[in-house]
């Protein structure tokens, strides 16, 4: 009798894997973006069964609530006829192969032949909360990681003006640049005049 | 029941998946920011399971942190791509040859 958590655990991994194949072979960059969405509910639902209830919300939320909406918007605003072929990639394959077989030896050696030492400090052991509710990760990160989550925040500063400078297009002096709003707003008496004279005879 | 190890399978599939991605897609921008995501998924996954492996919670944090830094990444990384589209109207990485000797 297989335990349930296991049955979970293949049907999201093999969804996991689906979708993230799908987000490298799709040539529709819309429905990679969809793909990679499913990946995170996929992966939330992997960590979720890992007592990270925290994380998992949070990665749905920021990411695709926010990250995978933003790359919808900037896969939208482009033309999809624009973009590139494919490159050729025969010639990485075996280095590929290659890459893969040294991950695969190095799980052999370390996990296969029983190398797991438990000699790591214990976590906390707040009886009925999962490891990673919300509440063990605040007592962590306001107190032993408070330095990294000030770094982050600056980081994240960092992050919003260098977009927000990035992308603006007014503010500099002395760029001329076309006004699409005045010109649409633009009446036709205030650009052309028209006056009635007299005809002259010279 | 942990599953440690097929979750450490899973994400280094992932991860390769994802560095296949990135070779043959190597000429498109938003493709490449996304398989860059994925194999910070795929390294988070892994971190998760070792956390819940040791019952120890620092590898989570270490996760909340990569995701504060990827969101920050791939902010700039869309902004630039923005600026790119509008001065060559392509996102062709073949064409950003300017500074090519």
């Amino acid at each position: 009798m297989i335990d349930i958590q296991t049955i979970i655990f293949y049907q999201f991994a093999a969804l996991l894997l689906t979708a993230s194949t799908m987000v490298v072979v799709s040539k529709n960059p819309v429905k990679s973006v969809l793909s990679l969405v499913l990946a995170f509910f996929a992966s939330a639902v992997l960590w979720m069964m890992q007592q990270a209830e925290f994380l998992s919300f949070a990665l749905i939320f920021v990411y695709v609530g926010a990250v995978m909406t933003l790359f919808l918007f900037i896969v939208l605003m482009l033309n999809v006829s624009t973009l590139p072929k494919r490159a050729r990639v025969l010639g990485f394959t075996p280095a590929l192969f290659a890459l893969l077989v040294v991950f695969a030896y190095s799980f052999y050696q370390d996990f296969m032949q029983g190398a797991t030492a438990t000699t790591l400090s214990q976590g906390p052991k707040n009886s009925g909360l999962m490891l990673g509710s919300a509440e063990n990760i605040a007592s962590v990160l306001y107190t032993d990681y408070v330095i990294v989550f000030e770094l982050v925040a600056v980081v994240l500063l960092i992050a919003i003006v260098a977009a927000i400078a990035l992308t603006q297009r007014t503010g500099r002096v002395g760029v001329l640049r076309q006004r699409v709003g005045d010109q649409v707003a633009a009446k036709p008496e205030e650009r052309i005049e028209l006056v009635k004279m007299e005809a002259e005879s010279s | 029941m942990t599953l440690l190890t097929e979750y450490l399978l899973l994400s280094a599939a992932v991860f390769i998946i994802s560095l296949f991605g990135l070779v043959l897609n190597r000429q498109n921008v938003v493709a490449l920011l996304m398989c860059i995501e994925l194999m910070l998924l795929a390294v988070s996954t892994n971190l998760i399971a070792f956390s819940n492996h040791y019952h120890a919670i620092s590898g989570q944090i270490f996760v909340l942190l990569i995701l504060a830094v990827a969101a920050a990444e791939s902010a700039i990384g869309l902004a630039i791509f923005v600026l790119m589209y509008r001065k060559r109207a392509t996102v062709d990485l073949d064409q950003m040859a300017s500074l090519k000797g």
